[in-house]
């Protein structure tokens, strides 16, 4: 149950309700909305990592995945299980990147396993061996290699304010890909 | 690479002191907590909402999400 109420859209300025909305009024966002002075900021930050086309949805997710399972976040599980599935990974992948080991055999590219690979390395100890870092580079580019790091950053930072309040999963409602405009 | 561990001592060490005020003192146990376990306790969230409310508490837990997932970023990045 969450432990900062969560605000109406008629409580937010115009720019907050309208970014709000395009996102589907998660719970996530009408709890982060309290702080009216950043809010919206952050919300613009977060539209354009979502609308990035350097990154596959697939591969985001993933990515989004692994950093939520290792951050223990279990509204950012909730809802990007769902998402996963509408960015072509399937449940069975979904179900081997949420455990310790069962990721690393069989399931994906050697792409994304490096990815994988980083996403564990830098939660679990908060820095990456530079060797990884080159493989990823070496097989995304560096541009989208910024932008993995950028998406472990988000949505690690994400997990802490969601898991602080204790922000409830929203009972159906799920975050639109790509949000609406 | 990754953070000393003694770093997190550093940081308890620093918030007991008196020259902090109670708020910030506050912030600084938000921070420690929620950099070491990923979440607050019942308690721990309760002290700091009883200081801050529910905006100041809020845009707290940006600036340490922010700060969080950059550092993780410069860390990979070695920069």
């Amino acid at each position: 149950m969450t432990r900062i109420p969560y605000r109406s859209p008629e409580d937010m300025t115009a720019r907050a309700r309208e970014l709000t909305s395009a996102r589907g009024n998660l719970n996530v966002y009408r709890t982060l909305a309290n702080a009216e002075n950043v809010f919206t900021g952050w919300m613009e930050a977060g539209d354009a990592a979502l609308r990035s086309p350097v990154l596959t949805r697939r591969l985001r997710e993933l990515v989004v995945l692994r950093t939520a399972y290792l951050m223990d976040c279990p509204y950012e599980l909730g809802q990007h299980r769902d998402v996963a599935l509408t960015a072509g990974v399937t449940g069975d992948e979904i179900g081997a990147v949420l455990t310790e080991s069962d990721w690393q055999t069989g399931h994906f590219d050697s792409t994304e396993l490096a990815v994988l690979q980083l996403t564990t390395e830098l939660l679990t100890t908060r820095g990456v061996a530079a060797p990884l870092v080159d493989q990823v580079q070496t097989a995304l580019g560096p541009e989208a290699a910024v932008e993995v790091l950028m998406v472990i950053g988000r949505y690690a930072g994400l997990a802490l304010m969601l898991n602080a309040p204790d922000v409830d999963l929203d009972e159906t409602a799920r975050l639109p890909m790509p949000p609406k405009r | 690479m990754g953070f000393p561990s003694r770093q997190p001592r550093r940081v308890r060490a620093a918030r007991e002191r008196p020259q902090f005020a109670p708020t910030e003192r506050a912030a600084l146990d938000v921070v420690t907590e929620l950099w070491g376990t990923h979440r607050l306790s019942d308690e721990s969230f309760a002290a700091a909402h009883a200081v801050f409310g529910d905006e100041a508490l809020t845009e707290l837990l940006m600036i340490v999400s922010c700060y969080y997932g950059l550092a993780l970023v410069l860390n990979a990045a070695a920069i």
